[in-house]
């Protein structure tokens, strides 16, 4: 499984009032089992991105190809599109309809076309996935859940489909800090579990530098930035121009470095600041 | 998509049109709509269609932009079109089979299909020209004398303003989820009407849970501003009658002297 993405242009409302230019002249390849991360200021045109990638918006102009075939001519089928891509917006909680779990995760494996035997299967498979018990939770309608729970309900429904590439569009926005993490740790279990390319877009910046192999930055419909985490991130000042920051481990380091000279740190996350700590306070000692 | 429907939207710009009170403009549609049923003939029907693009022209609302968002309607101009052509009795122009053209019939559905598309194109032109703020604030100051006889109208003003201002924001929300399930390969678009009608369950459950969601947020939002109803309140902008109004107002009353006129134009 593979993604390319060439030259994409695309304008919401061309020649009305309210014309966006939501993204120009995006390129970029994404390799099999990659995890990409996605950062951007509000409005840079994440969003519109990933649905390209599924076939949800056509492109003004430029191609996207998935494992080689060209899904923006307008001649491949939808469905199986939406069977290799899985992909799960923001707030996905909000589609929910079904009366029971088990029936709402079963929505995308039913619209694939499977019998009801491979539905079950299926809808088994992606509820143990995203970490919940089946038999307590199938009969219980997805209404009454809490909100991290109903996050992973609507998650299990995509999953349900086994799509080859996972997206997420801010899956932790809202929720509280151990819902924050569970969901994670998930989309974590998934992408090992799955093997499969998975692409996630956040805010969270610690998170970013923690999961991903490959982080893009977009600004204003382009890709400002590409790379691995510790390339990304040590360009901190192009981040903060473009409203974005550090995970704050690096800011911290920086921080540090400002004050204490030959203290070196290239840290993206806590473990590996206090590790820097530790080798500079026991050099400077000794 | 469901977004190219322009019926009721809003038109930013600065035109003499749209600086106008929106009572006036209110009133002028009003008056419009009722002057299309005083026309008897072509002439008066020249003549409304004639004001009308003046009227665009003055607003500076592209025709391209107004036309897009009545394609939608057009189509059910067209079917009733067809109907009036087909189902009146009279004198024969032209006959097939089992369908039949009379005089009478093709003189009525121009008629009937003219006088639809004036009164289409002529009600969202107030809307294409007016905030939908103004135009409730409008219609609230137009209807505040029957107030003394029990008609609530600042409730009145009040529901439309939330019902306009919703309208777009429950656009959004239904793109969102028909987006949402058609990433887990809903199908809306094949299958028979029951079929068809039974695909809609998946976006309507989601919106209508939605849409309590954002109506019990907006009670909070304005019950923590202290919102009280109607009477007492102040508003920031007080709207009045200037003198473009009293210009609009003078052509009004020339243009329905005109209207009357036609009637005794004899083809
Ligand atoms: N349906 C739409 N109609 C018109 N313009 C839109 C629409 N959706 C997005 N836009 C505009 O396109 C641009 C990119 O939006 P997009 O939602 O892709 O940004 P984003 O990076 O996902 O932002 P966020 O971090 O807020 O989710 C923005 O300027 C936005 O206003
Ligand atoms: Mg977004």
């Amino acid at each position: 499984m593979s993604i390319s993405v060439k030259n994409l242009n695309y304008i919401y409302n061309p020649g009305m009032p309210g014309e966006t230019v939501a993204l120009s002249d995006v390129s970029f390849d994404v390799a099999d089992g990659t995890v990409l991360g996605i950062i951007g200021h509000t409005g840079s045109g994440k969003s519109t991105l990933l649905q390209h990638l599924n076939g949800l918006i056509r492109p003004t102009s430029g191609e996207v190809y998935i494992d080689g075939e060209c899904i923006t001519d307008g001649k491949v089928k939808m469905t199986d599109i939406r069977r290799k891509v899985g992909l799960v917006f923001q707030y996905p909680e909000y589609q929910l309809f079904e009366e029971t779990v088990r029936k709402d995760v079963a929505f995308g494996p039913k619209n694939l076309g499977l019998d009801e035997e491979e539905q079950e299967v299926r809808v088994k498979k992606a509820i143990d996935l995203v970490g919940l018990d089946y038999e307590e939770i199938k009969d219980l309608s997805p209404f009454e859940l809490s909100g991290g729970m109903k996050r992973r309900v609507a998650i299990a429904g995509v999953i349900a489909m086994d799509p080859k590439i996972l997206i997420l569009d801010e899956p932790t926005a809202g929720l509280d800090p151990s819902a924050h993490r569970d969901i994670l740790a998930m989309v974590r279990r998934i992408h090992d579990e799955m093997g499969i390319i998975l692409i996630f877009v956040s805010h969270n910046m610690a998170d970013i530098a923690e999961m991903s192999d490959r982080v893009m930055v977009m600004s204003e419909g382009k890709i400002a930035l590409e790379g691995t985490p510790a390339e990304v991130f040590s360009q901190g000042d192009k981040l903060s121009a473009m409203g974005l920051s550090v995970p704050p481990a690096r800011e911290i380091a920086e921080l540090i470095k400002s004050k204490a000279p030959g203290f070196v740190s290239d840290a993206l996350s806590a473990d590996e600041a206090a590790r820097d700590i530790k080798h500079y306070m026991e050099e400077t000692r000794g | 998509m469901i977004r190219d429907i322009t019926l009721g939207q809003y038109y930013p710009g600065d035109s003499w049109v749209h600086r106008l009170d929106a009572r006036t403009k209110i009133i002028a549609t009003l008056l419009y709509l009722i002057e299309l049923f005083i026309v008897n003939n072509f002439y008066g029907f020249l003549i409304a269609a004639v004001v009308l693009f003046a009227v665009i022209a003055i607003s500076k609302v592209p025709l391209k932009f107004i036309f897009r968002g009545l394609t939608a309607v057009f189509l059910i101009i067209a079917f009733t079109f067809l109907l009036n052509l087909f189902m009146v009795d009279g004198r024969v122009l032209w006959h097939w089979k089992f369908l039949t053209i009379t005089y009478e019939g093709l003189s009525r559905a121009f008629f009937m299909a003219v006088r639809l598309v004036l009164i289409i194109i002529g009600s969202s032109i107030m809307t294409l020209t007016t905030k939908p703020i103004e135009l409730t604030d409008g219609l609230e100051k137009l209807l505040s004398p029957f107030s003394k006889i029990g008609l609530p109208s600042h409730e009145i003003a009040l529901m439309m303003t939330i019902a306009l201002r919703f309208i777009p924001t429950l656009m959004e929300e239904t793109d969102k989820i028909i987006k949402a399930q058609q990433a887990r390969g809903a199908d809306f678009e094949s299958g028979n009407l029951f079929q068809r009608a039974k695909s809609l369950i998946p976006i309507l459950v989601p919106l209508f849970v939605s849409s309590f969601r954002i109506a019990q947020d907006l009670a909070l939002a304005m019950e923590a501003r202290c919102y009280h109803g109607g009477p007492g309140r102040t508003r920031m902008n007080e709207i009045r009658f200037e003198r473009g109004d009293a210009v609009a107002a003078v052509l009004m009353v020339l243009f329905l002297a005109v209207i009357i006129a036609s009637r005794f134009i004899s083809l």
